[in-house]
C-alpha cells in the first residue's frame, strides 16, 4: 500500500513523525514538496520513502535501516551518520554526501560535490557521475565507487577501506597508494554494480588504498644521536 | 649575574670507584675543565672547588661510569637561570634528537590566573544576613532543558562529570563514572568515543538489564548520561542518541581548543577499535571541526535534527573550548542550546601536543564571566544553563564559578584524581597503573568499580557541602542569587580579567568593567 504526503509548509518534526509512523506500519510513502526541509527522513529504522523532486540538506541523516529514494537532487550531507539502510538519489548531491557513515549504501545517479564520504567507517557509496575534491577524506572503512572522474586529494589520509575510480582524478591525497585490482575487488564490484544494474567493467577501475594505517605518530622517531663530548 | 655558587656538587662515595680502589678511575677529574674535582693524598676523588662548577654536567653525562655525581642548583632555577632552566634546555635537546614535538596527557601546567585570586565575601551586618548551614535548607538543584525537552535533566547537585571518552579511559574507569553519577543523581558524559554496552543503564542506577525491567535501582537516585556528538562521531548511531539523556555537541575543549580528540594507537585495543570502527593500533585523531557543519546556520539545523530524531525528549548541550567566550556563547545559544559547557584553559585531556596545552586558550576565570554576559545580553540566562569546566578542584572553585555566572560546574581532572590518578601526565601512553587511562588488562583490574565510584561520589558530595557552606555564610539559600558582588579579587590581574571588585578598593579595576553590569 502506498501513502502520499504533501509536505508543503509542514515542519521538520511533523514531517518526520508522520514518516516514522508510516514506516512502523510498513506502508510505502511517496513524499512531495520536501525541498525546504533539512533533515527529512532523519533517524528512520525501517520502511521505504520515495521523494518526488528535490530534497534539502541532511537528507536521511542517521538512517538506521530505511530505504530512501529521491527522484530529483539532494542538498549537502545526504545520509550523514547513516548506520544501515539504503539511500538512492537519482540526481546530483551536494558537498559532504555520506559523511561519517558506519554502514548502509548510498547511490547517487549523477555527480557529487566535495568531501564525499568523509570519515566513512563502513558504508558503500556509489557515484555514477563525477565527484569533487577531497573524496574519502580520513576514511576508516567501507568502499567508495566512482564511475566518473574525481577532483583533487582523492582519499586524503585514508587509513582503511578502498576507493575505486573508473575515470581520471586530478590528484591523490596524502597517505594513499594505488593498488592492483585483486580478484576479491573485482567480485565485490561485480556484485555491487550488478545489483544496481550499472554496466561497467570492474577491471578498468583504479583502486586507491591507504599507504599506512598509522600516518601521524610513530613509535620510535629517533633520527639524531646524543651530543658527544671530547 | 655572577656564575659563582650556582651549584651543589656531590659525589656519592659509596659508589665512587676511587673510594673503593684508590687512584683508579678519575674520569671526572680529567673531564672537568673548571677543576671542580681533585684527588686527595690517598688517591680518592673529592669536590675540591664547588664554586667553580658552571653546571655543564659533562661529569654526569660523559665521565662518571657509575653515575654517582650529582649537580643541583643552589637556588630555584627560575631565580638564577631565568628562562633557561634545565627543563627548557633538556626539551631543546630532546627535540634536537628526535625531531618531534612533545605529546602528553593531563592538562596545562602553565602558571595561569585561576580561582585562587578570588575570595568569597561573607555576610555580616550589611547586605543579606548569613544563613545557618546546619539547620536551614539550601536548594542546589539545576534543571537543564525544562522548557524545550519532554525529559529535562534535574541535577541533584550542581556538579557534572566532564566528558572523557571510552578509549582514553578504561571500561572500568567509565563504569566508575557511570555509577558515581547514579549515586549522586548527576550527569556523566560519554566523551566522543561512543558508548560501552550497558553504560546508559549503569548511569541510570541499574546493574543489569533485568533489574532495569523490574525498576530495581542498585545505586540511588540514578543519574543521567550525556552523549557527545563530536567531530569524529566515533560510535555514533541512532541507538546511541536514543539511549542517552542529553546530547552534547562538542566544538572544542580547554586543553586543546581548535584541535580534535587524540587517542594514540597504544590504547586502540580490539574493543576500542570495534566501538570506533578503526583498525587496531591506529591513532584515532578526530578532525578539528565538524565536516558536516559549515556555518552557524548548519549548527542550528543540526540542533533541530537532533531534537527531531530524539523526539524532543532530550536537552541539547554545547561544549566550547576557551577562545572568544562571548561570541562563541552567543552563536551556541542562538543555535538552540539548552546548556553550554565552557571549558577553560586549565581543562584536561588524555593526549595533546604539549605546546598547545601550555599556550593555547583563555584561563577559566576569564571565560565564565564573558559567557554569562553573552547569555544575559541575549536574554536567555534563565533558560540556557552555563556549565563551567577547567581546573575545578573544590567547593570554593565551584562557588566562585557560580558567582562569575555559571549555573553548574564540571569535574574532569579532579574526578580522575578522586578515582586514584596521581597526575603523572602520561595518560597518552596507556600504561596507567591506577587502571584509568589505560586499556591494558593488567592495569584495568587495579580499578574496582564499586569502591572507586564511591570515592568519586564522596568527593563530589564533600564539594557540594563546601559549596553549601560558602553560599550560606554569604547569605544565600539557593545558587541563583550568588552574584559577582559575593566575590573580591585580591590581585590586580584577577580583578582585571574577571571584573570582580578589587578587595580594599571595593570597585572594579579597571572601571570600564562597570559598563558590563548595566
Amino acid at each position: 500500500m502506498t501513502m502520499t504526503l504533501d509536505l508543503l509548509g509542514v515542519t521538520l518534526h511533523e514531517s518526520n513523525l508522520r514518516l516514522r509512523r508510516s514506516a512502523e506500519s510498513g506502508e510505502e510513502v511517496r513524499v512531495s514538496n520536501a525541498s525546504h526541509l533539512k533533515g527529512l527522513c532523519g533517524g528512520l529504522r525501517k520502511g521505504t520513502v520515495h521523494v518526488e523532486g528535490d530534497v534539502g540538506d541532511y537528507f536521511g541523516i542517521l538512517n538506521n535501516g530505511a530505504t530512501l529514494v529521491v527522484e530529483g537532487s539532494a542538498g549537502r550531507f545526504v545520509g550523514d551518520n547513516m548506520t544501515a539502510g539504503k539511500i538512492v538519489v537519482r540526481g546530483d548531491v551536494g558537498d559532504g554526501a555520506a559523511d561519517y557513515c558506519y554502514g548502509g549504501t548510498v547511490v547517487v545517479g549523477k555527480s557529487a560535490g566535495d568531501f564525499l564520504g568523509t570519515m566513512n567507517k563502513g558504508a558503500t557509496v556509489i557515484i555514477s557521475g563525477d565527484v569533487g575534491n577531497h573524496a574519502g577524506t580520513y576514511m576508516t572503512a567501507g568502499d567508495i565507487i566512482i564511475l566518473g572522474d574525481a577532483g583533487e586529494a582523492l582519499g586524503d589520509f585514508i587509513i582503511r577501506g578502498s576507493i575505486y575510480v573508473l575515470g581520471s582524478y586530478d590528484s591523490l591525497g596524502s597517505n594513499t597508494k594505488l593498488e592492483k585490482m585483486r580478484s576479491d575487488d573485482i567480485d565485490k564490484l561485480n556484485t555491487v554494480l550488478g545489483k544496481l544494474g550499472i554496466q561497467a567493467n570492474p577491471r578498468s577501475f583504479e583502486k586507491v588504498a591507504p599507504a599506512s594505517s598509522k600516518p601521524f605518530y610513530h613509535e620510535q622517531p629517533v633520527v639524531a644521536r646524543k651530543v658527544i663530548g671530547p | 649575574m655572577t656564575m659563582i655558587g650556582h651549584y651543589w656538587v656531590t659525589i656519592e662515595r659509596d659508589r665512587c670507584r676511587s673510594w673503593q680502589q684508590p687512584w683508579k678511575c678519575g674520569a671526572c677529574v680529567d673531564a672537568c675543565e673548571h677543576g671542580v674535582f681533585e684527588r686527595d693524598s690517598q688517591g680518592r676523588i673529592y669536590v675540591a672547588n664547588e664554586l667553580a662548577c658552571v653546571g655543564c654536567k659533562i661529569c654526569i653525562e660523559q665521565a662518571c661510569p657509575n653515575s654517582c655525581i650529582y649537580v643541583r642548583p643552589t637556588t630555584p632555577e627560575y631565580i638564577s637561570r631565568g628562562v633557561w632552566t634545565t627543563q627548557t634546555v633538556e626539551e631543546i635537546h630532546r627535540k634536537a634528537e628526535t625531531g618531534e614535538y612533545e605529546l602528553r596527557g593531563f592538562g596545562t601546567m602553565a602558571n595561569i590566573p585561576h580561582f585562587d585570586g578570588l575570595v568569597v565575601v561573607p555576610s555580616q551586618l550589611a547586605g543579606r544576613p548569613p544563613r545557618d548551614k546546619y539547620r536551614e535548607p539550601f536548594d542546589m538543584e539545576v534543571i537543564i532543558g525544562e522548557k524545550t525537552s519532554s525529559k529535562p535533566i534535574r541535577l541533584a547537585v550542581p556538579f557534572v562529570l566532564a566528558a572523557m571518552s571510552y578509549g582514553a579511559i578504561s571500561k572500568e574507569g567509565k563504569m566508575a563514572y557511570a555509577v558515581a553519577a547514579a549515586r549522586l543523581g548527576t550527569m556523566a558524559n560519554t566523551g566522543e568515543g561512543g558508548m560501552f554496552p550497558g553504560e546508559a543503564m549503569m548511569t541510570h542506577g541499574y546493574d543489569n538489564s533485568r533489574a532495569m525491567k523490574k525498576g530495581v535501582k542498585k545505586w540511588e537516585p540514578g543519574g543521567y548520561l550525556t552523549v557527545q556528538w563530536s567531530t569524529g562521531r566515533w560510535g555514533v548511531s541512532l541507538d546511541y542518541l536514543v539511549a542517552s539523556d542529553a546530547i552534547e555537541i562538542k566544538i572544542g575543549q580547554g586543553a586543546k581548543p581548535g584541535m580534535g580528540g587524540h587517542l594514540l594507537g597504544k590504547k586502540v585495543t580490539a574493543d576500542i577499535a570495534r566501538v570506533r570502527g578503526i583498525p587496531v593500533g591506529t591513532d584515532a585523531l578526530s578532525p578539528c571541526r565538524h565536516y558536516d557543519i559549515e556555518n552557524a546556520e548548519d549548527l542550528g539545523t543540526q540542533v533541530e535534527i537532533l531534537r527531531d530524531v530524539t523526539n524532543h525528549e532530550k536537552p541539547i548541550m554545547f561544549k566550547l573550548g576557551p577562545a572568544r567566550p562571548y561570541e562563541d556563547t552567543c552563536i551556541a545559544a542562538e543555535a538552540g542550546a539548552d546548556a553550554i559547557s565552557i571549558d577553560g584553559m586549565a581543562g584536561g585531556t588524555g593526549a595533546s601536543p604539549e605546546i598547545v596545552t601550555q599556550n593555547v586558550g583563555i584561563p577559566t576565570i576569564a571565560c565564565i564571566r564573558q559567557a554569562a554576559r553573552a547569555l544575559r545580553d541575549l536574554g536567555v540566562k534563565d533558560r540556557v544553563k552555563l556549565i563551567a569546566l577547567g581546573g575545578m578542584r573544590n567547593g570554593a572553585d565551584a562557588y566562585k564559578a557560580i558567582a562569575l555566572g555559571a549555573d553548574a560546574i564540571g569535574f574532569g581532572a579532579a574526578a580522575e584524581i578522586a578515582l586514584g590518578c596521581r597526575t603523572c601526565m602520561s595518560c597518552h601512553k596507556g600504561g596507567c597503573h591506577y587502571g584509568l587511562a589505560t586499556q591494558d588488562p593488567k592495569f584495568r583490574t587495579c580499578l574496582d568499580v564499586e569502591s572507586s565510584s564511591q570515592r568519586l561520589a564522596n568527593f563530589v558530595s564533600a564539594c557540594a557541602e563546601e559549596l553549601k557552606i560558602l553560599a550560606m555564610l554569604s547569605g544565600h539559600d539557593n545558587l541563583r542569587t550568588i552574584t559577582m558582588d559575593d566575590l573580591r579579587a585580591i590581585d590586580l590581574n584577577t580583578a582585571a580579567i574577571t571584573g570582580a571588585k578589587l578587595a580594599g578598593l571595593e570597585r572594579t579595576f579597571p572601571e570600564s568593567w562597570e559598563k558590563f553590569e548595566k
